[in-house]
C-alpha cells in the first residue's frame, strides 16, 4: 500500500514539484525499498527519452514565408483607450478651450459679437431655421428623402462588408454562435396619424418589445404630417413584426442592415474569463496574504480586475440586448387635418410646394456655410493666437521629452 | 497631447529588453516582432508537431499563432509572462485546428464537444502503426506513445516534456488548476509507461531506443 502511494507520487518527484517534506519521503522510500527504486529507474527512462530529443527545426521557407504575411499585415489595431486617453476627447477638449477663449473675447468686445449674429442669421431671421428644414425635407420632399435613404442604406452595408472582412478569419474556424445585431428602417405613407402610431405601440408589446422613441412634427405649411417612431422588438420575431407593420400603411421606402459583432462579443467573453480566473487567484493570495502590504497590494490589484469585470459584464450585457432586440426604425407621413388645400389643388399645388421648400432648403444650407465663413474670418485673430500657444506648448513638451529619452 | 501612447509602463512580470520589443512591435515594426518571437517559434513549432502529427499542420499552426499574437499584441498587458500568453494562444489554435479535423473526419454531424468525446479515457493505443517499431527511431515511437493520449493529457505531457514548462505555467497556459495538471501528467505517464511496458516485451529492441540511460537521476 505504501509502496503504491509512493509511486503515484513518482510523476509529480520526476518533474521536481513536490514540496520539501513529500520530497523527502520519496527520496527515504526510494533508499530502502528495492523493487519501488527499479520501478523509478524505468519510470525516469521514458522523461529522459523525451529529454534527449532534439527540438525539431522549422521548416526552411518558413521564415521567408512568415515575413512576406507579417508584411501584409496592417499594423496592429491598439485597444479601445480609457476615457482621458482617446484622441476625440482631446480634440474635443481642445475644441471646447477655443470656444472658451472665443467666447471671452466676444463677450470683452461686444461690438464684433453682434457683428457676426447678424450676417449669419439676417438673411432668414429664423435662428432654429436648419432644424425645421430638416423636417420639411422628409414631408415635402419625399423623393430626396428615399434618395437619401439609399444611400445610408448602401453605407451600412459596406461598414458591415469591411468589419466582415477583418473579423472573417476567426469566427469562421471557431464554431459559434454567431451574434448579429439585425436594424430596419421603413417609411411609411398612412391614413391615420394617431392610430398608425397606437398600432405600431401594440405591435412592439406584441413582439416582446417597447417604444424607445416617438415624436411627430407639422411641416412648416401644414400641408402634411410626420413622425418618426423607433420600436425595439424580439429578434426572433422581427420579420413577424415588420410584416405587420407593412400592413399599416404604404410603404415607400425600407432598408435592413445587419452587423455582426461575433468577434467583439466572444473576445469579450474569453476576456471576462480570463479576468475571474485572475480574481479568484488574488481571492486565494488574499486569503494567505500575512503582512498589511501584501494586502494593500492584492487589493487594489482585485480592484482594478473587479473594474475590468464590470466594464466587460455590461459590455456583454449590452451586446445581448442589441441581438437579442432588433431595432424598426419607421418614418410616418401623412396629409395632416388641412388636407383639403392639397387636394383641391391638386399637382401644381404640390409641385409649386416641392419648389418652394426645395429653394429653401438651399438657401438656408448657403447661408449657414455662409456664417461659418464669417464666423471663422472674423475670429481669425483669436484662432491664430490659439493655435499658435498650442503649437509652442506642443513642441516645447517634445523637445523636453527628447532631452528625457537622452538621458 | 502626450506621446508616449505607445510606451506604456512595464509590467513587473516582462523583463525590460522583451517589453522594448513588445512596445516596438505594437507600432507596426516587423523586424521588433521577429526578434521577440524568435526563441519561441521552434518550441511552438514542436509543441504543434507532436499535438498535430504533420509538420504541415504543425508549420501552419505556428504560423497562424504568430500572426494572431501580432494581431493582438496591443491587448497584452503584461498580466502574465509573454511565453505563456503566446503559448495560450498556440494551444488554442492546436485546439481549433484538432477540433476541425476531428469534426472533418470522425463524426461530422456530431454537436458533441471534441474534448468530451475523450471524458474518461486518458489513452488509446489500439491503432499503433506497426511502423514506430521497425523504423527503430525514438522519436517515431514517442510521437507514436503521445499520439495515443486523448487531447488533453497530449497537451500537458507536451507542455512538461516538449516546451519544458513548470506545472503553474502549464496550468495558466491550459487554464486549469495546478492540481488537475500534476494528474493529469501522472496518469498520462503511467498510461505510455505501462504501453511502454507492453512493447518492450513484444519488441525487445525498444530497450536500445528507450534506454536505461540517465538514470543517475537528476533528483
Ligand atoms: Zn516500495
Amino acid at each position: 500500500m505504501k509502496c503504491d502511494e509512493i509511486r503515484g507520487q513518482f510523476s509529480a518527484y520526476l518533474d521536481e514539484e513536490l514540496d520539501a517534506q513529500a520530497r523527502a519521503k520519496e527520496e527515504k522510500h526510494l533508499d530502502g525499498c528495492a523493487s519501488c527504486h527499479a520501478a523509478w529507474e524505468s519510470y525516469c527512462a521514458l522523461h529522459h527519452a523525451f529529454a534527449s530529443l532534439e527540438l525539431e527545426e522549422l521548416p526552411a521557407d518558413f521564415s521567408a514565408n512568415f515575413r512576406a504575411r507579417l508584411a501584409k499585415e496592417r499594423k496592429p489595431i491598439p485597444p479601445k483607450k480609457k476615457l482621458y486617453q482617446r484622441a476625440w476627447i482631446r480634440v474635443v477638449a481642445a475644441c471646447a478651450c477655443l470656444l472658451l477663449v472665443i467666447g471671452l473675447v466676444d463677450w470683452s468686445w461686444p461690438s464684433l459679437n453682434a457683428d457676426t449674429l447678424n450676417n449669419a442669421t439676417a438673411s432668414e431671421g429664423m435662428p432654429t431655421y436648419e432644424l425645421y428644414t430638416q423636417d420639411d425635407s422628409i414631408a415635402s420632399d419625399s423623393s430626396a428623402y428615399s434618395a437619401g435613404s439609399n444611400d445610408f442604406a448602401i453605407s451600412a452595408n459596406d461598414g458591415e462588408k469591411v468589419r466582415e472582412e477583418s473579423s472573417n478569419l476567426q469566427a469562421k474556424e471557431q464554431d459559434m454562435e454567431r451574434k448579429i445585431i439585425r436594424n430596419w428602417n421603413l417609411s411609411l405613407q398612412v391614413a391615420d396619424f394617431e392610430v398608425a402610431f397606437d398600432a405600431l405601440s401594440q405591435i412592439a408589446t406584441t413582439y416582446g418589445g417597447y417604444v424607445v422613441s416617438g415624436e411627430s412634427y407639422d411641416s412648416y405649411s401644414n400641408a402634411y404630417r410626420s413622425g418618426y417612431i423607433r420600436l425595439r422588438v424580439d429578434a426572433g420575431q422581427a420579420n413577424a413584426a415588420v410584416d405587420e407593420i407593412k400592413e399599416l400603411g404604404k410603404v415607400e421606402n425600407q432598408s435592413f442592415y445587419s452587423d455582426d459583432v461575433t468577434t467583439e462579443y466572444y473576445d469579450a467573453q474569453a476576456r471576462l474569463v480570463q479576468y475571474e480566473a485572475q480574481e479568484s487567484r488574488l481571492l486565494a493570495l488574499y486569503e494567505q496574504a500575512t503582512t498589511v502590504e501584501e494586502i494593500i497590494a492584492i487589493e487594489s490589484e482585485l480592484t482594478s480586475v473587479r473594474y475590468e469585470i464590470d466594464a466587460l459584464t455590461g459590455q456583454l450585457k449590452y451586446y445581448d440586448q442589441l441581438t437579442q432586440l432588433s431595432e424598426i426604425s419607421i418614418t410616418l407621413y401623412t396629409p395632416a387635418s388641412d388636407t383639403q388645400s392639397v387636394t383641391l389643388s391638386g399637382w401644381s399645388a404640390f409641385a409649386s410646394d416641392v419648389r418652394a421648400g426645395f429653394l429653401r432648403n438651399v438657401n438656408a444650407v448657403l447661408n449657414f456655410f455662409l456664417a461659418i465663413v464669417v464666423w471663422v474670418l472674423s475670429h481669425a485673430p483669436v484662432i491664430l493666437l490659439f493655435v499658435l500657444l498650442v503649437l509652442v506648448i506642443f513642441f516645447w513638451y517634445k523637445k523636453r521629452k527628447k532631452k528625457k529619452n537622452k538621458q | 497631447m502626450s506621446n508616449k501612447k505607445d510606451k506604456a509602463p512595464r509590467p513587473s512580470r516582462i523583463p525590460a529588453e522583451e517589453w522594448d520589443l513588445i512596445c516596438r512591435a505594437r507600432t507596426g515594426d516587423g523586424r521588433a516582432f521577429e526578434l521577440l518571437i524568435a526563441q519561441y517559434s521552434k518550441r511552438i513549432y514542436n509543441i504543434g508537431l507532436k499535438m498535430l502529427g504533420s509538420s504541415e499542420d504543425a508549420a501552419d499552426m505556428t504560423q497562424e499563432t504568430l500572426l494572431k499574437a501580432y494581431r493582438n499584441l496591443p491587448r497584452f498587458r503584461g498580466e502574465s509572462a509573454f511565453f505563456s500568453w503566446l503559448y495560450q494562444i498556440a494551444v488554442n489554435t492546436c485546439r481549433d485546428m484538432m477540433r476541425s479535423a476531428y469534426r472533418r473526419h470522425e463524426n461530422v454531424f456530431s454537436d458533441t464537444d471534441y474534448e468530451d468525446a475523450y471524458a474518461g479515457k486518458v489513452a488509446d493505443y489500439a491503432h499503433m502503426p506497426e511502423s514506430v517499431y521497425t523504423e527503430k527511431e525514438t522519436n517515431a515511437y514517442l510521437q507514436a506513445l503521445i499520439d495515443g493520449l486523448t487531447p488533453q493529457y497530449r497537451l500537458a505531457v507536451t507542455l512538461r516534456e516538449i516546451a519544458g514548462l513548470s506545472y503553474a505555467d502549464i496550468a495558466e497556459v491550459t487554464g486549469v488548476s495546478i492540481g488537475t495538471v500534476k494528474s493529469r501528467l501522472s496518469r498520462a505517464r503511467a498510461a505510455m509507461q505501462k504501453q511502454l511496458a507492453q512493447d518492450m516485451e513484444q519488441y525487445p529492441d525498444l530497450l536500445r531506443l528507450i534506454g536505461k540511460g540517465g538514470v543517475k537521476g537528476e533528483m
